[in-house]
């Protein structure tokens, strides 16, 4: 597998959908109709006889205006406008029915849900029949390429078992990513754990890193702003420059494939937490809340970091719990993932 | 092997040592990080750290101006506290302005507490156990209210100052995720 410090692949195939500049073009009074000269069943038939047009680069859509009884095609630049007209004159079409209008170009818009070119974190990953998100990418103490998540995301949490991912969800070769090779057993009667419940001080496994795709060091998916699960195809990642700590009232965010990009303040750190349903204590984890829903199921394991503005950002932890209406989550600081799996080079 | 060999042989032998030391040395620092999981120095541990430099000192936090807030026993060592965490915790850490706030219980006193106050984690419905530096307490989390008068009992019986603790509803703390 090659881990890249270089960002943006994912750049080319994310999108915008910016073509509003097109209604109102359509709308304008400056463009006579000509629906007289040519009824309406009359213009959809020179509309579809267009579609060779989609044969020139640059070409992004045609329309029938139905309103205005003319056809338009948008291009990306007024330099094709020349083999616009050139090729409807070809096709039987009266150049002076179409009105070539300049737009931006129009994407696909890719979420945090869909298959990414490059493998960076926040992205939906698929691990037996359960869906988690991706906590960062990192080489180990070894020199081994992967990427962490929680630990509770594995087959069996506690025991490395193999367990096999996947991005972002069907289970292909295409879509494989990698094997879990490290998840420390909890720990009974160890220093500061309760007796009866067992221990550790991260939800969090690594798995070694697989598959046909890149995995991006350092890059954690962008997406178009607090609350969007949609990746911004301006700045598609975040940059890692990093590790550190948060304090409480501090202000820290995470991405994550249910509830996407979503930030709280710090209400406690080094918490000891016990999991509720099991007899698991996580030792000195770091507590952050919100009046609003910042967290759901699916979103463990997701990258928590700092900002201070811009694409750079500081990692923090892998968040891996919650309370029931998603208003507090829960995460491992980084210096707990690295005591129990060993050093780790996160960008 | 011939003189001159020799002569090249013996010239590197220092280096080598010299190179072999260093991988030695490497390798060793590396292994110890390994060797030693779980001994970390935690945030609590730090606190403390400033507390030692600079006694009187109850906790901090960001507030809502994004100045750094201090407890203090003392207002008066705001300046001394605030040279102590940079000293501990890296002078770019926290926001540059800072303010006091008068604090009742010192971070070295809550540790000790909430050390204690961890052995309530053994009872069912406690979901947490916090030196607790935002407020200046300890915090111990319930699942629900019902479980305040077991809490407070365990208090009493782990000699653990009442007033000291928070009692905070936070309602089950749970994983989120595998979703199916």
């Amino acid at each position: 597998m090659a881990i890249r410090k270089s960002l943006a692949l994912l750049r080319g195939s994310l999108v915008v959908l910016s073509a509003l500049g097109v209604c109102a073009f359509v709308a304008s009074p400056l463009n006579p109709p000509v629906a007289e000269a040519q009824g309406r069943p009359d213009l959809e038939a020179q509309h579809q006889r267009m579609l060779p047009l989609f044969e020139l680069a640059g070409v992004v859509f045609t329309d029938a205006d139905e309103a205005r009884g003319r056809l338009v095609v948008g291009v990306l630049d007024r330099d094709v406008e020349g083999l616009v007209r050139a090729r409807l004159r070809v096709l039987g079409i009266q150049a002076d029915s179409v009105d070539v209008v300049e737009t931006a170009p129009i994407f696909q818009l890719a979420t945090l849900r869909d298959r990414a070119p490059s493998v960076v974190a926040g992205l939906q990953i698929r691990f037996s029949q359960f869906l988690c998100s991706l906590g960062f990418n990192a080489i180990n103490a070894n020199g081994v390429s992967g990427f962490v998540t929680a630990s509770h995301c594995s087959d069996r949490q506690g025991t490395v078992d193999g367990t096999t991912y996947y991005q972002p969800l069907d289970q292909v070769a295409a879509d494989f990513i990698g094997t879990e090779i490290a998840d420390p057993a909890y720990v009974r009667n160890g220093a500061g754990c309760p007796k009866g419940r067992k221990c550790r001080r991260s939800d969090a496994n690594f798995s070694r890193g697989d598959g046909p795709r890149l995995f991006t060091l350092g890059a954690i998916a962008r997406t178009t702003g607090i609350g969007s699960l949609t990746i911004d195809p301006a700045h598609p990642t975040f940059t890692i420059t990093g590790d550190g700590i948060a304090t409480v009232g501090s202000t820290v965010n995470k991405i994550g494939r249910t509830t996407g990009w979503t930030q709280g303040r710090v209400t406690g750190t080094c918490v000891n937490t016990g999991v509720s349903g099991t007899s698991i204590v996580l030792l000195c984890q770091t507590f952050v809340e919100s009046n609003s829903v910042i967290v759901g199921g699916g979103d463990s394991g997701s990258p928590v970091f700092a900002t201070a503005g811009g694409d750079n950002v500081t990692l923090l932890g892998d968040l891996w719990g919650g309370n029931s209406d998603g208003t507090q989550f829960v995460y491992s600081p980084i210096a707990n993932i690295e005591a129990e799996l060993g050093s780790l080079t996160t960008h | 092997m011939g003189a001159t060999s020799q002569r090249i042989a013996r010239a590197f032998v220092p280096i080598v040592a010299v190179v072999t030391a260093a991988l030695m040395q490497s390798v060793a620092a590396t292994q110890g990080q390994r060797q030693e999981p779980g001994r970390v120095e935690t945030y609590d541990d730090l606190l403390v750290r400033v507390d030692d430099m600079a006694p009187g000192f109850g906790g901090m936090f960001v507030d809502a101006d994004d100045r750094l807030a201090i407890y203090l026993l003392d207002t008066g060592q705001l300046a001394a506290t605030r040279a102590a965490i940079d000293a501990v915790f890296g002078s770019n850490s926290f926001p540059v302005r800072t303010r006091a706030v008068q604090g009742q219980y010192t971070v070295s006193q809550l540790k000790t507490w909430a050390e204690r106050a961890d052995a309530l984690l053994e009872m069912r419905g406690v979901t947490l156990v916090d030196l607790d530096e935002g407020k200046n307490r300890v915090t111990v989390g319930l699942e629900d209210a019902a479980r305040t008068e077991a809490v407070e009992q365990a208090l009493l019986s782990l000699d653990v100052p009442r007033a000291a603790v928070l009692l905070k509803v936070t309602g089950p703390i749970t994983p989120l995720g595998p979703r199916r």
